[in-house]
């Protein structure tokens, strides 16, 4: 009985609040930035010829891409997620507790998390791939590039593809990590824009930290993603404290 | 013309209106502050004006010129001042339908928007031109009418917003946010003659006026209106 409820508490929040115009939005911004991030790009690579997966790490490791352009336009499209359904009035019945209704959103969150995710990773490799060789090695011109302006060559010590899944992995807790203080934020202030903006201020300040310290090698990398899925865990204990405590009936949402 | 009395008399009484114009002041006058510390003043006045305010100025403009009025039809919609308006409208109109009265409310309301984003923009401008006039040469005056027409269109375009979304940051953010992923996007797409700012400081590049820089606030005021007049979320009047 639980397991069913729990099931479609889940089924529910998954699929009756979907964001579909603010998704169609994003799918149009990414193709636009995966465009554009390639062209410049293919500026680069007159001084040191590319491949399509170092210009793939490329464009996972920019500050610019990952932290200013995809991180708050993924928080603008999930930011809704929480406050579908009344913010939980009927869904907490149909899911038989709160915390089954907030396990549910979380879902929710990292399901969204993983499709933005998804078509960031798609658009880009499309764009690459059309635009640059396949190689899966180093090239030893992009590694001199990257050590000539600062990164250590350890980076480069694994073979592009698991550095690259490395860096995607860790972007995708980034923003996980994001979607829950999101959520977290969401219970506290019942208004969609405060929450938005908390989320984003503290995504900006721990992307920037975790892009700019460190290597980005494999075991930094390794190390990174497990911070950030514990953040992201911390985060949604907050929120399971929080939604206990709430006075779910009196709230008005913004 | 009653309606475009009132209406821009409201925007005088609009707190949001005082607090971009002090922004833009503080941003505008913080940069004439640095010019005039860090530089040695030689007298151009020309040059004085467009280096200090293309120093701050320019990329939080957007955001300026949505600030004063472009939700206001959303807190109308609110309290429900909007459909009274337009019930007072339709008792001087009776041969018109509610729809026809409501769009045309709020067509007139955009260029009240409009205007509201232009003078938010020129009266910082205007301010420091005549500061700059004091302090040396008359600058180029053909410069205030860039902040005029930059204003005019993001207001616009903010004011179009408002009807294809429910929530009311979205219109006062989302310009912003445009007009930073054009500025990170036109030159790689080689749009470099549109390049924003460029609108409203011809100087971030040392370039003069050209009809280039009134292109985008025309494509942006036509986009806002596009959105005025075809926007569903006003049928919730």
């Amino acid at each position: 009985m639980k397991k069913t409820k729990s099931l479609r508490g889940l089924r529910f929040s998954l699929t009756e609040h979907i964001p579909a115009a603010r998704w169609c939005l994003a799918l149009a911004v990414i193709a636009f930035t995966a465009t554009v991030s390639v062209r410049k790009y293919i500026d680069l690579a007159e001084t040191a010829a590319f491949s399509s997966f170092e210009a793939m790490f490329l464009i996972i490791t920019d500050i610019t891409n990952i932290v200013f352009i995809y991180l708050p336009l993924y928080l603008f499209t999930v930011c809704g997620i929480m406050f579908g359904g009344d913010f939980g009035g009927i869904d907490i019945l149909r899911c038989g507790s709160r915390g089954r209704w907030l396990a549910g959103k979380a879902v929710t969150y990292a399901v969204n998390t993983a499709l933005f995710f998804a078509a960031v990773l798609t658009a880009n490799l499309i764009v690459c791939s059309r635009t640059f060789e396949f190689s899966s090695v180093w090239s030893s011109g992009f590694v001199g590039f990257r050590t000539m302006t600062g990164s250590p060559a350890a980076d480069f010590s694994a073979p592009p593809l698991p550095t690259i899944t490395g860096a995607a992995v860790s972007a995708l807790l980034l923003y996980l990590f994001c979607g829950m203080i999101n959520m977290f934020f969401s219970l506290l202030t019942d208004r969609e824009s405060t929450a938005l903006f908390v989320s984003l201020f503290a995504g900006i300040a721990l992307g920037l930290l975790n892009m700019t310290e460190g290597s980005n090698g494999l075991g930094s990398q390794l190390l990174r993603c497990l911070a950030l899925a514990a953040s992201s865990g911390a985060a949604y204990v907050f929120a399971l404290a929080a939604v206990s405590k709430k006075d779910l009936g009196r709230v008005k949402t913004g | 013309m009653n309606f475009f009395k009132a209406d821009i008399k409201r925007i005088f009484t609009e707190q949001s209106f005082w607090l971009s114009i002090v922004l833009g002041a503080v941003l505008l006058f913080g940069g004439l502050g640095y010019c005039l510390s860090a530089e040695d003043f030689t007298e151009d006045a020309n040059g004085l004006y467009s280096r200090a305010q293309a120093l701050a100025l320019p990329f939080a403009a957007p955001l300026l010129a949505a600030m004063p009025y472009s939700v206001m039809i959303m807190t109308e919609r609110e309290t429900k001042f909007g459909a009274l308006m337009i019930l007072k409208q339709s008792g001087t109109h009776k041969q018109r339908k509610q729809s026809k009265q409501s769009r045309h409310y709020r067509i007139k309301r955009f260029f009240t928007v409009g205007l509201s984003g232009a003078a938010a923009l020129f009266i910082p401008h205007a301010a420091m031109f005549a500061v700059c006039a004091v302090l040396g040469n008359m600058p180029d005056i053909r410069l205030l009418a860039l902040p005029v027409t930059f204003g005019f269109g993001w207001a616009a375009l903010s004011y179009g917003l408002t009807f294809v979304n429910r929530q009311r940051y979205v219109p006062l953010v989302m310009p912003q946010v445009l007009y930073l992923l054009a500025i990170y996007a036109f030159p790689y797409l080689k749009l470099d003659r549109f390049y924003p700012p460029l609108d409203i400081s011809p100087a971030l590049n040392g370039s003069i006026i050209t009809t280039d820089r009134f292109v985008l606030p025309a494509v942006l005021a036509l986009a806002g209106l596009f959105l005025t007049a075809f926007g569903k979320e006003a049928d919730r009047q």
